[in-house]
């Protein structure tokens, strides 16, 4: 079952307990480490005090709840769920609250009040969960939700893009060769490898997503060369003219110079559809001027 | 400075090949080669070798002139002097040729030394050469000199393309009276298909393998090779061996004394310098004086305009400022012949007529010519000229009026069935998985209104891309996709209506629609009439030359000569208004309808002249030409072409319902009739591609043909069973590019004046039967191993031989001729259909075959209920086996085969079939096409397939007539395994492709693949063991 987006009440009351919890747990502790203090043991170093407390739980509460919200959402798209920080931290001095909602005010007097009592911290607390605007959280959460996947999809098209070169102004993006159009991409040169299997991974995240909206099967070319990249020692390379994916509508070439991305042309149309129907104006723009490009030279 | 040190000097320079080291592959031997020039300079011990042989045909106190054509350094002249002998040569090396050049001058030589390659030059003769050249770099340019069997077709056209060494054997051997070659082992084993190479050879010496060693080349078998001059007198009929010696030499082995062996000095053969192609040196361009007249008149001269000077200096700036620059074709890219310019066609007609404003560029031609220092003149006939080309471009371009038949409905909805591209020329033309679009027929397809806007989708992506509302599938309509010229020129066209009228053609042409289309075409003045069989075709070929002014020549078969002659005196045609010519006597007077047949166009008007045919006879005094079934134009190098187009004529009309089996063939159809290089039509056979960009610059001008395959025709890697192999090529498939298809709808639409028999405009009039083509019957071998047999074992012999053929061609970096092949292939057709003329497999074949047994059980149940039908075969002699055994059943028939002279074989149909009622008619394909009615028949049987759509179409559409009041029914007749099947895929695509083409019919999907000729004969061989097993099962059946 899909996880359900809470509304502002189900927030407001989650984090009133959570808080509540957390600042009696305080409590105990700092009477525990003042007892233990007392007996002569005095390496403790833990900040338990009642603004570190507020603080950390909002911080964690709201993280938590955008990538759990996030995880269940995304659909395995590179976008992420976030929140404004202006909902939920407080404003760094009198003079420069900015847009925070927790004022820089009551944060001094969390500071003052931490040798305060349990009634007068859980009055606080209040006083803090009383600041956030939760139904704007809860709206927020709601349009992120509801967008997240046009926007992966967006973040994926601009991947394909930029993993691609497809924007380079120092190349031809797209050159036609037998039956394939190729783009090529820089090796992976040495210790590089592991921020070339992201690069790749991107790349995969992308045509898995065109493969499920199209007929296009681009096979296991890009799997496959993670994998060996993934395998093979960081002084090594993909030895020139090693073919993953052969026979389908990608097969990757790797050359001591580069690495060629050969797409059938149905399997660059179904890109170029992915770019026009999900990407930004500018990735738009980019992919229309290749297929121009291709359709002159046809 | 001293021979020697000549030499010494020529020594230091390293070839190419010497310095680079070996190609590391097979795949990188192109590379080294391109970059070696395969440039291998030769070891002296060779030269002087080859230099004693020739010695004793130099004599003392005579001049020699010496030719190599891939000069080097010029080590093959280091025993010549420069007091006896001038040195000739070329090489591409630039560098090279620079340095060789220099120390050679220095030395003293008469040299003529060109930096080009030996297929940029035209030659002089030359007493001997002496050759080394780069081994196996294929040669393609226009300018190759053509050498049988060392030129062949090529990409620029006929003799275009060689290999580099035996191109600059063949042309030493053109040029020289001797000659001493080294050539690779292979090129001596060819030595018999060049020209008349091995009737001058003298001695084949087989070098060591490791000759070139010092040159890094460890192994290569190589032959120094010695040619004379042709042997004469008494000599001429000497054996082989003892003209030719041969022997392997090294290098202690001494020259021998060569047969006949003579040459001639510089005294007898005038050697004249080199000539580089392309470069004109030999006269003065502009020879008029100078004067201060500046004037520059702009003139009409046909279709291009003319300059008048008065000052040469003037000519000279006006001529630079307006062609600026000179062309030359290249390797990469081929310019028509007469482009010679960038600048030119700012003085031609139908270029300017091509500008968005004509005018406007005219005054711009004229700016020019100020800009120059000239003063223009534009002269009233040139800007009426103008005119007339502008008016003539608007009227010749629009389309005649047409009506096609589409599936669907104008406008429905579908829904994406994945995220896909609609096409790659507009921005943002996609559609999401899901979507709902509404969709409009188009001319190119259809216009998809979708959430991103409105795009063009051909019709192959739509149906790819989307899923249509089902009702949508079953239904269909008629669309009037040009309206008739009417619409655009009412006045011209109703007055052409309004003159046939008077002259009573109405009473012929009775259907509206041919009364309109009678116009059309006369308006138009030219172009192809495809109207489908049965229209009334012969009614209006006669009603246009009525019509029209002027003489016209009806040009038919020669059988159909005598049925046009009663199809004229039918209409009541004054026999004083037509004649049929047969003989020069009926070419003194023309009169207004002039019969000739194709036959006597080509042939002499008396066998003393064999040149001088009827088309030459006739040339220019004939108004209009109207071709029947001249589809056959489709080749233009066959004679009867060459005799239509010879014979002129101001307008010209190709009448044909079939007019083309491939897409192709319309460029000579419309080249013929239009006219080429024209604003209305701008492609050609032999001359340039007109565009508008032509104004600006010529230098991209591509040649007619070139612009028109590259616009419209197919090229598609084979199949991919090919391309696994890394032996893939591209091969034209009868596919119109999709992406042109609209364009080249456009450019058709003028051309062809197109009607169906379905169409409304007809069925009005009168209803023609749609026949019912039955699914092939596929007929099982059955018990018949005998015959199995016999075609395994034929298919086996061409299986070995094609094998062979396609590894020798390859060997020798050539293409596969069709021709051949499907001579070849004709045996194993043989082999399926008429065993019985199968000669040299052991007994003959007799009994009936399997599908003999088929076709007459198909022939009996058709009798049965009551039908006629008639059986197509090619071969006469399955014919009269059929017959004897129909006698025997007691079914009456007629055999109807080119056995036959016309006359009889029609009074035998007209007997039997027409008026009489012979049950079956059994008739050979090659006479039963054009022109013969056949509506007493209901049923057709094809006994086996054509290679050829149109002669399938044709038959089939002898049933299909007005008179015709019986559903068609037509069956095909295919043997299990065998080739028909095969041919059955071929006949298919062509059949779609034509309808594309044509009739606006739908291109097949890609996942119809096209089974191109190669791939045809692949999967047909691949069927060869299926049918083995098969053979195999059955005898060990019959043997149990």
């Amino acid at each position: 079952m899909t996880m359900q987006i809470p509304t502002a009440s189900e927030m407001n009351a989650e984090l009133i307990k959570k808080l509540f919890e957390s600042a009696e747990a305080g409590m105990s502790l700092r009477n525990a480490m003042s007892t233990l203090e007392g007996n002569g043991l005095k390496y403790f170093n833990i900040n338990a005090n009642i603004e570190t407390i507020i603080v950390e739980v909002l911080r964690r509460y709201f993280n938590a709840l955008c990538s759990s919200l996030t995880k269940a959402y995304a659909d395995n798209s590179p976008a992420v769920i976030t929140l404004d920080e202006s909902y939920f931290t407080f404003g760094q001095s009198h003079f420069d609250d900015g847009n925070q909602f927790l004022r820089s005010g009551l944060h001094r007097r969390l500071y003052d009040a931490h040798s305060g009592g349990i009634d007068l911290h859980k009055a606080l607390i209040l006083e803090c969960t009383g600041c956030i605007p939760f139904f704007q959280i809860e709206a927020d959460l709601r349009h992120s939700v509801e967008n997240i996947k046009s926007e992966g999809l967006k973040l994926m098209s601009a991947a394909l893009i930029k993993e691609l070169y497809l924007d380079s102004i120092h190349r031809t993006a797209i050159r036609s060769k037998g039956r394939f159009l190729v783009a090529e991409t820089y090796p992976c040169r040495g210790l590089g490898v592991h921020e070339k299997i992201r690069e790749l991974r991107r790349i995969d995240q992308a045509l898995i997503a065109i493969q499920n909206q199209s007929d296009i099967d681009f096979g296991d070319a890009v799997e496959g060369i993670i994998q060996h990249l993934g395998n093979c020692n960081h002084s090594e390379l993909i030895p020139s003219r090693t073919c993953f994916g052969k026979g389908g509508d990608l097969e990757i070439h790797c050359f001591k110079e580069k690495y060629e991305f050969r797409f059938s042309h149905a399997g660059f149309d179904a890109i170029a559809a992915f770019v026009f129907m999900h990407g930004s104006d500018k990735n738009t723009e980019t992919i229309a001027k290749i297929t121009e490009s291709i359709q002159a030279v046809a | 400075m001293n021979n020697t040190n000549t030499w010494n000097q020529l020594d230091a320079l390293k070839s190419r090949g010497g310095q680079m080291g070996k190609a590391g592959s097979m795949g990188a031997l192109h590379a080294h080669r391109e970059r070696t020039l395969s440039q291998f300079f030769t070891p002296e011990w060779i030269t002087e070798f080859a230099w004693k042989t020739l010695l004793p045909a130099f004599k003392k106190n005579q001049a020699y002139s010496l030719l190599d054509n891939s000069i080097g350094a010029g080590s093959l002249f280091r025993f010549a002097t420069p007091e006896q002998f001038s040195l000739s040569g070329l090489d591409i090396d630039g560098e090279l040729m620079g340095d060789v050049s220099r120390i050679l001058d220095e030395s003293g030589f008469d040299i003529d030394i060109r930096h080009a390659g030996m297929e940029q030059v035209i030659l002089s003769r030359y007493s001997a050469a002496l050759i080394n050249p780069p081994f196996s770099i294929p040669l393609s340019s226009p300018t190759l000199q053509p050498y049988p069997g060392v030129t062949h077709y090529g990409k620029h056209g006929p003799d275009t393309s060689a290999l580099s060494h035996e191109y600059a054997l063949a042309q030493a051997l053109a040029h020289s009276d001797m000659v001493a070659a080294i050539v690779p082992s292979t090129t001596t084993e060819k030595l018999k298909e060049f020209g008349d190479a091995w009737k001058r050879l003298r001695a084949i010496y087989t070098l060591p393998s490791d000759a070139f060693r010092d040159e890094d080349v460890q192994s290569a078998k190589t032959d120094l090779l010695i040619f004379g001059r042709q042997t004469v007198g008494a000599a001429k009929n000497a054996p082989d061996v003892v003209r030719i010696k041969r022997r392997s030499i090294d290098r202690s082995s001494l020259p021998e004394d060569m047969f006949q062996f003579v040459c001639r000095s510089t005294n007898d053969i005038n050697t004249k310098a080199i000539r580089v192609v392309g470069i004109e040196t030999s006269k003065p361009v502009i020879d008029l004086p100078s004067t201060d007249d500046k004037r520059v008149i702009l003139t009409r001269a046909g279709r291009d305009i003319k300059l008048t000077f008065f000052d040469g200096a003037t000519e000279g700036k006006v001529k630079n400022a307006l062609f600026r620059k000179c062309l030359h074709s290249t390797r990469k890219h081929r310019l028509p012949k007469k482009t010679k310019y960038s600048g030119q066609y700012q003085l031609n007609l139908d270029v300017l007529a091509l500008q968005d404003a004509p005018f406007s560029a005219l005054d711009q031609v004229a700016r020019v010519i100020s800009g120059a220092g000239g003063l223009p003149f534009i002269t009233p006939d040139l800007r009426n000229g103008l005119k007339a080309v502008v008016k003539q471009h608007a009227k010749m371009t629009v389309p005649y009026g047409r009506t096609v038949f589409r599936k669907g409905t104008p406008k429905f909805k579908a829904t994406a069935r994945t995220t896909g591209l609609l096409n790659r020329h507009q921005k943002g033309a996609a559609v999401a998985m899901g979507e709902e679009v509404t969709a409009l027929r188009s001319s190119a397809g259809f216009l998809v209104d979708c959430s991103k806007g409105l795009f063009d989708c051909e019709h192959d992506k739509f149906f790819s891309t989307f899923d249509v509302e089902d009702h949508v599938l079953a239904e269909s309509y008629w669309e009037e996709i040009a309206p008739p010229i009417k619409a655009s020129y009412p006045q011209q066209i109703t007055a052409l209506e309004n003159r046939a009228r008077t002259l009573g053609l109405d009473k012929w042409l009775s259907w509206d629609y041919q009364l309109t289309d009678l116009a059309e075409l006369a308006f138009r003045g030219s172009g192809i009439c495809a109207w489908q069989m049965a229209l009334g075709k012969a009614r209006l070929a006669v009603s246009l030359s009525m019509l029209l002014n002027g003489a016209s020549f009806l040009v038919v078969k020669s059988r159909l000569i005598d049925e046009m002659e009663r199809e004229l005196k039918d209409l009541g045609i004054d026999p004083g208004m037509f004649q049929v010519i047969s003989s020069l006597a009926d070419t003194q007077e023309l009169k207004k309808i002039n019969i000739i047949s194709y036959e006597k166009l080509k042939s002499p008007i008396h066998a003393a002249y064999p040149k001088l045919t009827f088309a030459k006879r006739l040339k220019g005094r004939v108004d209009n030409i109207i071709c029947d079934e001249g589809g056959l134009l489709t080749n233009p190098l066959s004679q009867q072409s060459g005799s239509v187009w010879q014979l002129g004529a101001r307008r010209r009309y190709i009448f044909d319902g079939t007019p083309t089996d491939y897409p192709r063939d319309f460029l000579p159809l419309a080249s013929w009739s239009m006219g080429e290089e024209r604003s209305y039509q701008p492609y050609s056979l032999s001359r340039g591609h007109i565009e508008q960009c032509l104004f600006l610059t010529a230098s991209k001008q591509q040649t007619g043909r070139n612009a028109f395959h590259d616009h419209y025709i197919q090229f598609e890697w084979a199949t991919n069973e090919f391309l696994d192999t890394g032996k893939g090529a591209k091969r034209e498939v009868p596919k119109i590019k999709s992406q042109n298809l609209e364009m080249f709808r456009q450019w058709l639409g003028p051309i062809v004046k197109r009607r169906v028999q379905q169409e409304p405009a007809v069925t009005k009039h009168v209803k023609f039967p749609v026949p019912t083509l039955h699914p092939p019957r596929i007929i099982d071998w059955g018990n018949d191993i005998k015959h199995l047999g016999l075609y395994v074992q034929v298919v086996e012999e061409f299986a070995n031989w094609y094998r062979d053929y396609v590894k020798t061609q390859e060997l020798n970096e050539k293409g596969l001729n069709l021709t051949m092949i499907l001579a070849r292939l004709e045996a194993c057709f043989k082999a399926a259909n008429v065993p019985s003329t199968v000669k040299g497999f052991g007994q003959p074949f007799n009994k009936l075959t399997s599908k003999e047994i088929a076709c007459i059980d198909l022939i009996e149940e058709e009798v049965s209920k009551g039908r006629r039908p008639i059986v197509f075969a090619r071969n006469p002699v399955v014919l009269k086996r059929l017959a004897r055994e129909l006698d025997k059943l007691g079914i009456s028939n007629l055999v109807f085969t080119g056995e036959e002279t016309i006359k009889k074989r029609t009074q035998r149909l007209n007997e039997k079939i027409r008026e009489g009622d012979a049950q079956v008619m059994l008739a050979s394909l090659g006479v039963t096409q054009d022109g013969l009615n056949l509506h007493q028949l209901n049923t057709f049987i094809f006994y086996n397939r054509s290679w050829r759509y149109r002669q399938t179409f044709q038959s089939i559409y002898r049933l299909i007539r007005p008179l015709q009041k019986d559903e068609v029914y037509g069956y095909f007749l295919d043997l299990e395994g065998s080739i028909d099947c095969y041919m059955a895929q071929l006949g298919d695509w062509k059949a779609v492709a034509n309808d594309t083409a044509l009739d606006f019919g739908e291109q097949t999907t890609d996942d119809e693949e096209f089974v191109h000729f190669d791939a045809f004969i692949q999967r047909f061989l691949e069927g060869l063991p299926v049918l083995k097993e098969q053979l195999e099962n059955h005898r060990n059946r019959h043997a149990a």
